[in-house]
């Protein structure tokens, strides 16, 4: 067996091949360098850079501080600890956030079809404009989704609507109504939705990627909870803070990754579009479904 | 210059390239993320050691490497790519002479390799962008263009072979950069 039947393309491989020869390294490190570049160029942009580059200077800035303000606080700092060790003894520390919204984005950047069941909430101080609807969500990447769900709480108007990349649609029971039309006409679908739910909100690529990388976000790795689906590992609670509502008007979020392996297993969206008003939108991950592009086209 | 006016600016120059070294080793991309800011962190409290007169780029490198020998030390061989010495050594290599293409920014250096995707075959090509830009494994692939699983490996592999030639066609043409 060759070096090249181990470190095949993906490069899935991690174990040692036996006896490499000079040739054989000299081949890996080449094959290496290229999908290194690679990866690069498919995941590099000019936000992501400048995000990165403001990560670094923060952690040397942190460094600096700490390092110039050691001798006066070098006390409390030894107090504070021994109390943080007794206080909170086991406690491991947690990834960091961003590190964490990479390994969402990498997961949901793979061509498969996932289902979530998605509720948006809006509710009032008064309680008089209270409204709480259900959906299921089936997405795949490339801004394709079909959603289905009651629009009101009229049982006999259902809702189904869907994109499928390119062509979005909208297909209701009573009113009997069927639409459809190009992406970027999503403000059409405001009358099918609601002000407050955008179709922005079903390309979770795209919140994740915003919110990760778009500069005047404050994200926080806040805790390790147990998984609580068969099989699933502990999850990271990562929080999100907007400091403006360019973000599609969200205003707070929160996600749950799996640690291991990046799975979005929920995500929570909020803001306060108007004084005494507040939306909220949360997606629940319920598994994966068969591929299938057909369920996102137009079906008339 | 200040020492930190100084970082930053070989921050933003070397970033991306200490990105790519990275996830040319390392697996989990989220992994390759905290590497980086470990490395220039580490870069940063070394700077009393760092020769001025040497390139930055190598040395930070180098820093890095140590952190993915340590990080497959303490997380296992699942997170990262098979390494070792010798092996991050070839690759620092292999990275310093991809640092010799034109352009200033590491992104300029990288239109040689825009441009020699162009000369691939078309499943090469295919193949090379339904992985790295869809994220689609062997398997999908090999379902999506509708050959084998084993042509789908050989194709990225000839086909990163070929970028490889190519762009060392345009090292010797297009000068040290």
């Amino acid at each position: 067996m060759t070096a090249h039947d181990f470190f095949d393309d993906t490069i899935d491989e991690s174990s040692a091949p036996p006896d490499l020869s000079q040739d054989q390294r000299q081949w890996l490190a080449e094959q290496r360098l290229v999908h290194g570049l690679l990866r690069s160029m498919a995941t590099a942009d000019a936000a992501g850079r400048e995000h990165r580059v403001e990560t670094i200077l923060e952690s040397v800035d942190a460094h600096r501080s700490h390092r110039r303000a050691w001798g006066l606080a070098a006390a409390a700092l030894l107090l504070a600890g021994l109390m943080g060790y007794l206080l909170f003894q086991g406690i491991e520390r947690l990834p960091q956030a961003k590190a964490m919204m990479s390994q969402a984005l990498n997961h949901l950047s793979s061509q498969v079809d996932r289902t979530y069941r998605l509720t948006a909430e809006l509710h009032s101080d008064s309680g008089k404009q209270d409204v709480v609807q259900a959906f299921l969500l089936t997405t795949r990447p490339g801004k394709k989704f079909l959603l289905e769900g009651q629009i009101t709480f009229d049982p006999r108007s259902l809702l189904r609507m869907g994109c499928d990349g390119e062509m979005l649609w909208a297909l209701m029971s009573n009113p009997a109504v069927r639409w459809s039309g190009p992406l970027d006409r999503r403000e059409k679908i405001a009358e099918f939705l609601g002000k407050y739910l955008d179709v922005e909100f079903f390309d979770l690529h795209k919140v994740i990627s915003t919110l990760g990388w778009y500069g005047r976000v404050d994200l926080r790795a806040v805790q390790r909870l147990p998984g609580t689906r068969a099989g699933e590992g502990s999850v990271i609670r990562v929080e999100a803070t907007c400091e403006t509502t360019d973000v599609f008007r969200i205003e707070r979020a929160e996600f749950l990754i799996e640690e291991a392996t990046g799975l979005l297993t929920y995500a929570e969206l909020s803001g306060n579009p108007e004084p005494g008003l507040t939306w909220k939108l949360s997606l629940d991950y319920s598994g994966e479904v068969d591929p299938g592009e057909d369920r996102y086209r137009r079906p008339w | 210059m200040e020492s930190h006016e100084l970082f930053e600016i070989l921050v933003r120059e070397n970033a991306d390239m200490v990105r790519a070294f990275l996830l040319s080793s390392v697996r989990d991309p989220g992994s390759a993320e905290d590497l980086l800011q470990e490395a220039f962190l580490v870069a940063w409290k070394n700077l009393g050691k760092y020769d001025r007169k040497l390139p930055f780029g190598p040395w930070v490198r180098g820093i890095a490497g140590k952190l993915v020998l340590n990080h497959r030390r303490k997380l296992g061989r699942s997170k990262v790519y098979f390494c070792d010495d010798e092996m991050l050594g070839v690759l620092d290599r292999s990275f310093a002479e991809f640092h010799t293409l034109a352009g200033d920014t590491f992104d300029q250096k990288l239109d040689a390799l825009r441009q020699c995707l162009t000369g691939l075959t078309d499943h090469q090509r295919a193949s090379i962008e339904l992985h790295y830009e869809h994220g689609l494994h062997c398997r999908e692939i090999s379902q999506r263009l509708e050959i084998g699983f084993e042509a789908v490996k050989k194709h990225l592999q000839r086909g990163r072979n070929a970028l490889l030639v190519c762009m060392r066609g345009k090292m010797s043409v297009g000068g040290v950069g």
